[in-house]
Formats: structure tokens, C-alpha cells, sequence
């Protein structure tokens, strides 16, 4: 799934298209709304983060000029302007939503996980996203839902990313066979990312915290030394 | 708020000037009356004045006439003679002590001359009804004395007629008065044109008979036939039916009274009008001044907030990503970034609220609807707030029941909430717990925000709303706060169609938030 990231600040840029990353999007980033501009008609993304005070063509203008192009694209407004009218303006001209400067991550993941679910429930086949199952499996005692994002042990939900879900459906389809390093990133990271097996480790390590009753003692992920990873079915 | 202040300054001028141009009236009418009635007393000093020397005129008159009728007498030849001869008296009469008339005599056709007859006719009421009868008798009752002497007035003819009568012990004697003698007596003691006194030169006194004919009148005022008197007086006894009157302009009273008060009133005014309009404009131009620092102050806050959103974004992002990095955990480099987050959300909040309050002022503060889960918002409020609450080990009780998605501003509920939970952890971090709960009446969202902390005296419960206020005790000494969360939390809270109260409990502060959140459908 391709995010296009439309933020002067460099560090924020920067910062987004971290978290972005992390998430398992791909992200293309641009620095004015002039860019922005180009990129969204070379890179046709499945949605779009634009910052509104831009030098140039401003976020309001990119939004209308995508608009025009595609009615259906979501968008999400960066801004620091929290004034009332502002958001008025900005959900007029057609925004999915408003991220308010300052920001944490948590916000914004959740944000961009709630735009995600409207594009899968979109489904849109014009669009970069790859074939994503929609539906729902089991591993162990947990309930994965693809087109929600999330994941499902008993009364408890577990808030999930794109990437997430990416490695569990690869897991699940190799169920009882290892998976390599390698695929895996390539899988689930693209291949823009240069292979990193300690990104791909921590990445593991995280999810584990999430989604393991222990995780020193995986049931759902477990480590094949030298190998990669596997989903044993019990 | 500029024509407000531009009103109120105009009221400022204009009340004072009539106040005191109403007062300045008052005292113009006050005056007027009492000047009017010192007037009118003068003139009646006047009138009295002369009054007085009617009477005295009067007096000497009748002395004249009892000196021709002494020495009493009888005799009929003797009385006709100096009927004829006495300037003063047209008719002398004599009574027995029965009233009976002894002269002129009565009865006896051949003895009474025609004059005499005449005068008898015009005296007829006199006698027919014993009138002079009683005269004598009174005067014996009370001394007896032989002067005893009184007038009688009668109306005859054209007007009053008057009569000199005298008891002599036995017989009652009376002189019939000479009018026109008496008239031209009076008169002849009366002014030709002076008044008494100077400040009645402008007026006229004109002596009137019984029927209002004028018999004399002096003074420089021309006054009409039919003029009405400015000041009256009836003539002293037996003159009774005649009357003394003042004739003066129109304008006596008003020119007397208003001129040069008048002058001094409106040049006092005028003055005061002056002065207060100059500290008013002062005033004006020092409000203005403010005002306008106000407002850039105001501005520059904004603007000052709004240009810290970004640098702070970035601390928090990256503070975030940071600790997020760390696959090994490290007490310590964990302790010092959730600080930096936590920290960070801080100054979010405090800005955040800065420029609500900021809104609010410029009156610009208003929710904007979106589809949202009430819950989810609270679970957020709650994930940003975990590292803090568990570093102040305050044990969060969460219990969700709003339901569905609803109608709401997410925005302002997770500033709300987070006020709430931003006040748990400053001031009831002592109780070491906190319970949320979320409740769904019909179109109401119910929050309630509880801590088991000290909590808050009855009489802080409302005023711990209004803003920039802080309880004043050991809670908030050493505890940073601006004093504008729960003012702002409140207003945002009924602009979304609820409220925030804080409800009375037993322990640590309860705090119920109602957010009107209609269905989504009806957002569509």
C-alpha cells in the first residue's frame, strides 16, 4: 500500500515516513505541493498525508487538484492550525481527517489504521496495494481480521499493522514451514527495503509483545535459529 | 465591543450633565416659587401699607364726623342744620333705646322734608330691621360708655353706603357718611405714582369698589380693564367690600427669577460637559490602548503556540520512535524518554488548551461533528496517559459502554478527558487509582472520570470551573497548572450539547461528562 507524504518540515517528513515504514507502507515523500502534485499523478498512491501550510501550492490546493483526479483517494490533513474554520475548510474540500500538530505516533498509527480499513473495505484495484485476503484465519487461539486491522483473543482486541498482518498471512499460509529471512522481507518489507535482519528481528520482537500470551515462549511466532521464522499448527 | 465602549463612554458624558441639568431645573423652579412667593408677599406689604392708610384716613373722617355730631342733640331744627352744613354727612339719624326713630321724624308727613324722606328710603332696611337697635344696648352692657361708636355699611344703589352711629347713654346718634367727601379723603391720602417699595416701580395698585369699579388706581404699569390682579387684599372693616389690588406684567415672576441663574447654569454645565467628555475620550483612548495590547498579546500567544506545534511534534515523534526502538529494554534510557513524552504531551495539552481558551475569547470555539467510538477516543486518552500514570502507580480502571460510533468531535472529548486525567495525576495520585467508566443514554454519552485522592471541598465545586481559577490549598502548592483546563473542558463540554459536573463523593474527585452524540446517521 503506497502513501504519498506531502510535509515541508523536514524532520516531520522524515519522522512520518518512518513510522510509515515501520508500518508497512510504502511511502514516496515530497516537500511542496508542487511535488506532491507530481508525484500523486506518477505514483498514483493509495492515499495521502498532506501538511497544509506548504510553500507554493498549499495542501487545500493539492487536495482540490486530487479530488478532481480521483473523488475516492483518502486523504489525511497534517496541519498546526487547529482553528475550527480550518478543519471546516479542509473536510469540505473533501479530507478523510485531520492530524493536529503536535502529534504522537500513537495518533497517527491510529489514524492511518483507520483510513487503511476504509481502503481495504475499498478495495480499490486501480490502486498500489497489494492483493491483501481480507479474510479472517486463526492462529493458535487468535482470530487475525485482515480488513480490520486487528486481531481477536476472546473479549481482548489487539490493534494491528499492515505489516503485521503481512507477516501473519505469510506465517499462516507456510503453516509448519520455516520462513526465510529473506522472503519474509521481501514479502513484507518490499524490495525497496535493503534486507535487515535486525529491523526484521526487533519488528518480530514487538509483534510478539502484542500478540503472544508470552512472549518468551512463543506459540504463534516461534524463532528457527539460523533460519527465520514459523507457525506451528498444533 | 468597540461601539460597547464608545456607548458606555457617551452614557458617561451624557448622565452627569443631566443629572445636573435636571438638578440645575429644579433648583431654577425651586427658586422661582420661592422667589414668586416673596414677591407676593411684598406686594401684599404693599396693599397692607396701604391699607393702613386707609384706615388711618378712615379714622380721622370719622372723628370729623362725631365732632359735628357733638354735642348730641335732639332737636330736630339743630340736626337739619347741620345736615346742611356738614361736608361730611348727608343724613343725621337719631334712635330711642327702643330703636324707635326719633329723628327724622316718622309718621308725621308735615315735619319730614323731602331729603329727609329720601334718606329714610335708602336707610329703610336699616330701621325696618332694627339693625341699629341692639347698638346701644350692647354698648351699655359692656360699660356704658357715652362715646361708644361703631359704623354700619349697607349696600344701596350702586354700591356700599356707610353710617356713623354713636350711643350717648340714651339715644343712639348716626351721620349717614358723605360718599363721594369720603372717597375724595381717602384718595387724597393715596400716592399719585410711588410705590413703597422699589422693586415694585413696574406695577400698578388699583383701589376697587364692591362691584370691581375701579376708584383710584397709581403706578407706572398700564394694566387692561379686565387685567386679573397679580396680588389682592380686601380693604380693612367697614371697608371690607372694597378691595386693593397689584397689577404687574406678564413676565414679573420669570424675569425676576431666571436670568443670570439661568446664565450660570448652563455655563456650569458647559464646563462639566467639557471636563467629563475629556476624561471620557482619556479613558476611551487608554481602553483602546489596552484593548489593542490585549489583542496582540492574545495574537502573539497564538501565534507563539501555533509555532511551537511543530518543533514539539518533532520531540514527541521522535521521542516515540525512540523508545519504540529500543529492542533491549534499558531501565534508565526508558525512564529519561518516557519523561521527554510524557513531558511533551504536556506542553501539547497546555497549548492545546491555550488556544481553545484563545478561541473561546474571540468567541470562534465551536465542535465540528465526525463520525467517531467514544471508547476508542477514551482508549487513546488512556494509551497517551499510560507511561505517567503507571510512573505515579495510579492503577486506571477502564470500563467502556458507549457503544457504537456516534456523532461526535473527537478532538474536543480527548481534550476533555484528558484534562480530567491530566488533574488524576497532579492532584489525586495519592489514591493510586482511577476509574473510567462510559455509559450510552439514547442520544447521551455519560463519563465518569473518579480518583480516590484527597478530592475537593463542597464549596470549590463550582468554582473550580471558572477560569484561571486554582484551589488554594496544599494540593496545588508545588503542582503547575494554568487554572484554564476544567473552564475550557466545561465549555467544550456544552457547545457539544452536555456538561461536566463534579459530583459529590465520598472519596477522591468524581467528574461526570454528558456529550450529546447523536446517532451517525443523523450526521448524514
Amino acid at each position: 500500500m503506497k502513501v504519498l507524504i506531502a510535509e515541508d518540515d523536514r524532520n516531520i517528513r522524515a519522522g512520518l515516513e518512518e513510522i510509515l515504514s515501520d508500518e508497512g507502507y510504502e511511502t514516496v515523500v515530497a516537500q511542496d505541493g508542487t511535488q506532491a502534485l507530481e508525484l500523486y499523478r506518477r505514483e498514483s498512491p493509495d492515499f495521502v498525508c498532506l501538511d497544509i501550510m506548504m510553500p507554493g501550492v498549499n495542501g487545500y490546493q493539492v487536495c482540490r487538484e486530487i479530488r478532481r483526479a480521483d473523488p475516492g483517494v483518502p486523504i489525511i490533513f497534517i496541519s498546526a492550525k487547529s482553528e475550527e474554520v480550518d478543519k471546516v475548510l479542509g473536510l469540505e474540500l473533501g479530507a478523510d481527517d485531520f492530524i493536529l500538530k503536535p502529534f504522537g505516533v500513537r495518533e497517527v498509527l491510529a489514524r492511518i489504521r483507520a483510513v487503511t480499513r476504509r481502503c481495504i473495505a475499498r478495495d480499490r484495484p486501480e490502486a498500489n496495494q497489494q492483493s491483501l485476503p481480507r479474510e479472517p484465519f486463526r492462529m493458535d487461539d487468535l482470530e487475525i481480521l485482515p480488513a480490520e486491522l486487528r486481531a481477536r483473543r476472546g473479549d481482548q482486541i489487539i490493534d494491528l499493522s499492515l505489516r503485521d498482518v503481512k507477516i501473519l498471512q505469510l506465517l499462516h499460509r507456510a503453516s509448519g514451514q520455516v520462513v526465510d529471512r529473506d522472503t519474509m522481507f521481501d514479502q513484507c518489507w518490499g524490495l525497496s527495503h535493503v534486507a535487515n535482519s535486525r529491523t526484521l528481528d526487533q519488528h518480530i520482537s514487538q509483534l510478539r509483545k502484542r500478540i503472544e500470551l508470552d512472549p518468551k515462549q512463543p506459540r504463534i511466532i516461534k524463532t528457527v535459529h539460523g533460519a527465520g521464522y514459523r507457525y506451528e499448527v498444533a | 465591543m468597540r461601539t460597547k465602549l464608545i456607548i458606555i463612554l457617551v452614557l458617561i458624558v451624557i448622565t452627569p450633565l443631566a443629572i445636573v441639568g435636571w438638578l440645575g431645573a429644579r433648583i431654577v423652579q425651586d427658586e422661582q416659587v420661592v422667589l414668586e412667593h416673596q414677591l407676593r408677599e411684598l406686594m401684599r406689604g404693599q396693599l397692607r401699607a396701604v391699607d393702613s392708610v386707609l384706615g388711618r384716613s378712615l379714622e380721622r373722617y370719622g372723628q370729623a364726623v362725631l365732632d359735628e355730631m357733638r354735642p348730641f342733640s335732639v332737636d330736630s331744627e339743630e340736626l337739619r342744620r347741620r345736615s346742611r352744613l356738614s361736608p361730611y354727612v348727608v343724613q343725621f339719624y337719631v334712635l330711642d333705646e327702643q330703636g324707635q326713630l326719633l329723628f327724622p321724624p316718622v309718621g308725621t308727613t308735615d315735619d319730614v322734608t323731602a331729603s329727609e324722606r329720601e334718606s329714610l328710603r335708602r336707610t329703610s332696611q336699616i330701621w325696618d330691621g332694627g339693625v341699629l337697635a341692639g347698638a346701644g344696648q350692647a354698648a351699655e352692657g359692656s360699660g356704658g360708655v357715652a362715646a361708644s361708636t361703631g359704623w354700619h355699611v349697607w349696600y344701596w344703589g350702586d354700591g356700599i353706603q356707610m353710617m356713623l352711629w354713636a350711643h350717648d347713654g340714651e339715644q343712639t346718634h348716626a351721620a349717614e357718611i358723605n360718599r363721594a367727601r369720603l372717597l375724595a379723603d381717602l384718595i387724597a391720602e393715596l400716592p399719585e405714582t410711588d410705590m413703597l417699595a422699589p422693586e415694585l416701580a413696574e406695577g400698578r395698585i388699583r383701589l376697587a369698589d364692591s362691584a370691581g369699579r375701579v376708584l383710584y388706581q397709581w403706578g407706572s404699569f398700564e394694566a387692561g380693564d379686565d387685567a386679573q390682579p397679580v396680588a389682592a387684599l380686601a380693604v380693612g372693616a367697614p371697608l371690607g367690600a372694597w378691595s386693593l389690588q397689584y397689577h404687574a406684567p406678564a413676565n414679573v415672576f420669570g424675569s425676576a427669577v431666571t436670568g443670570g441663574f439661568l446664565l450660570n447654569l448652563a455655563a456650569a454645565l458647559a464646563v462639566l460637559g467639557a471636563a467629563v467628555a475629556g476624561l471620557s475620550y482619556y479613558f476611551y483612548r487608554e481602553q483602546s490602548r489596552e484593548m489593542h495590547e490585549a489583542a496582540q498579546r492574545v495574537s502573539f500567544v497564538n501565534q507563539v503556540s501555533h509555532e511551537l506545534k511543530t518543533p514539539l511534534t518533532n520531540i514527541r515523534m521522535y521521542a516515540e520512535l525512540l523508545e519504540k526502538d529500543l529492542d533491549q529494554p534499558d531501565e534508565r534510557l526508558q525512564r529519561h524518554l518516557g519523561v521527554i513524552v510524557s513531558e511533551s504531551q504536556r506542553l501539547s495539552r497546555l497549548i492545546g488548551n491555550v488556544l481553545t481558551f484563545s478561541r473561546k475569547q474571540r468567541e470562534t470555539l465551536e465542535v465540528r461533528r465526525t463520525p467517531g467510538v467514544v471508547d476508542d477516543v477514551l482508549r487513546s486518552v488512556l494509551d497517551h496517559f499510560g507511561p505517567a500514570l503507571e510512573a505515579k502507580q495510579i492503577e486506571v480502571r477502564f470500563e467502556p459502554g458507549a457503544g457504537d460510533s456516534v456523532s461526535l468531535d473527537a478532538d474536543a472529548v480527548e481534550q476533555i478527558v484528558g484534562n480530567l486525567i491530566s488533574n488524576v495525576e497532579k492532584y489525586g495520585a495519592e489514591g493510586k487509582r482511577m476509574e473510567i467508566a462510559s455509559r450510552r443514554h439514547g442520544d447521551t454519552i455519560e463519563i465518569t472520570v473518579a480518583d480516590r485522592g484527597p478530592g475537593l471541598p463542597p464549596r470549590e465545586r463550582q468554582r473550580i470551573f471558572e477560569p484561571f481559577y486554582r484551589v488554594s490549598n496544599t494540593l496545588t502548592e508545588g503542582v503547575g497548572g494554568t487554572g484554564m483546563g476544567l473552564a475550557i473542558s466545561r465549555d467544550l463540554a456544552r457547545l457539544h450539547g452536555g456538561d461536566l459536573e463534579l459530583l459529590a463523593s465520598q472519596q477522591g474527585a468524581r467528574f461526570r461528562l454528558t456529550l450529546e452524540c447523536p446517532p451517525v446517521e443523523q450526521l448524514l
